[in-house]
């Protein structure tokens, strides 16, 4: 698992570094914001997913798992909320090689 | 920081869709920037969207004071933020019949009494104008990728937690009728 702590707050331009992730086929990208990205130390990191992809909630895990940060973070917000490609998921959505996972807070706009 | 627009496809594109999409997304403007904005202009541009146009709805939201509250940090996910606002706004104008309507929303560092966000809903008659801002920016509140973190005067700073009544006034209007007033 690589990690990626270069990207500057906010610079994140949709399609860059995915896209340059998506050429590599057996990873993802994750992203976190807010409380998360603090409790983690950085904003987003690469995990390697098996082919046919994984579980939204198994992904969760992995990542638990391999860093006590990550864990503890999401232990520490009972309401994680996660996009899937910039759009809202489910727990039990699929996640495949490729695609950009978000892990946020409930939101606070307005 | 803040990449308005980008990776969105621009209002009236072929990558927006059907020709009826396509009109109704004119009279739509969606920006996510860390500038100000004149309020004055943005009424004004609504108000002159059509003939018809009988009024303008509006909120505006300020950094709110107190407890020692200095600032507040606006963070979003850019690209994702601006295909949110731009979807939300599209379902208003349909299920209100605007001629249009502009979400404004800044982020990074404001102070107190700073201006936040920019709701507004041009429409020819007053309930559609009010129903839908109120829409817009309950749904905003708590369905779009925004975070406040607030900064206070004794150096302290905290993430804003949601707030159950902001997520039971966005549930409201899932219906298929609006809640009552």
């Amino acid at each position: 698992m690589a990690v990626d702590g270069t990207r500057p707050y906010g610079a994140y331009p949709p399609g860059s570094e995915t896209e340059q992730v998506g050429i590599m086929t057996s990873t993802v990208t994750i992203l976190y914001f807010a409380a998360l990205r603090e409790q983690i130390g950085r904003e987003s990191q690469v995990a390697t997913l098996p082919a046919g992809g994984m579980t939204v909630t198994a992904l969760l895990a992995q990542l638990g798992q391999q860093d006590p940060r990550v864990a503890g973070a999401f232990a520490a917000e009972p309401r994680l909320r996660v996009a899937i490609n910039q759009t809202l998921g489910g727990l039990e959505q699929i996640v495949r090689p490729g695609d950009e996972v978000a892990v946020f807070p409930p939101m606070t706009g307005g | 920081m803040s990449v308005p627009g980008a990776g969105v496809p621009k209002v009236g594109s072929p990558e927006m869709g059907s020709p009826e999409l396509d009109s109704l997304g004119a009279g739509i403007h969606v920006a996510v920037q860390e500038a100000p904005f004149d309020t004055a202009s943005e009424i004004a541009r609504l108000s002159a969207l059509s003939d018809r146009t009988g009024g303008v709805g509006l909120f505006f939201g300020q950094v709110r004071g107190g407890n020692g509250l200095v600032s507040l940090t606006l963070e979003h996910y850019p690209g994702m933020t601006e295909k949110i606002l731009h979807a939300l706004a599209h379902e208003a104008v349909q299920r209100f019949g605007l001629l249009g309507c502009t979400l404004i929303h800044r982020v990074g560092t404001l102070r107190v009494g700073e201006a936040i966000v920019f709701v507004g809903a041009s429409a020819a008659h007053r309930g559609a104008a009010l129903d839908a801002t109120a829409f817009l920016i309950d749904r905003l509140k708590t369905g779009a990728p925004f975070w406040k973190k607030e900064e206070f005067a004794d150096g302290h700073a905290s993430w804003v937690a949601a707030r159950e009544e902001d997520e039971h006034a966005a549930r409201a209007w899932s219906q298929d009728t609006p809640p009552p007033a």
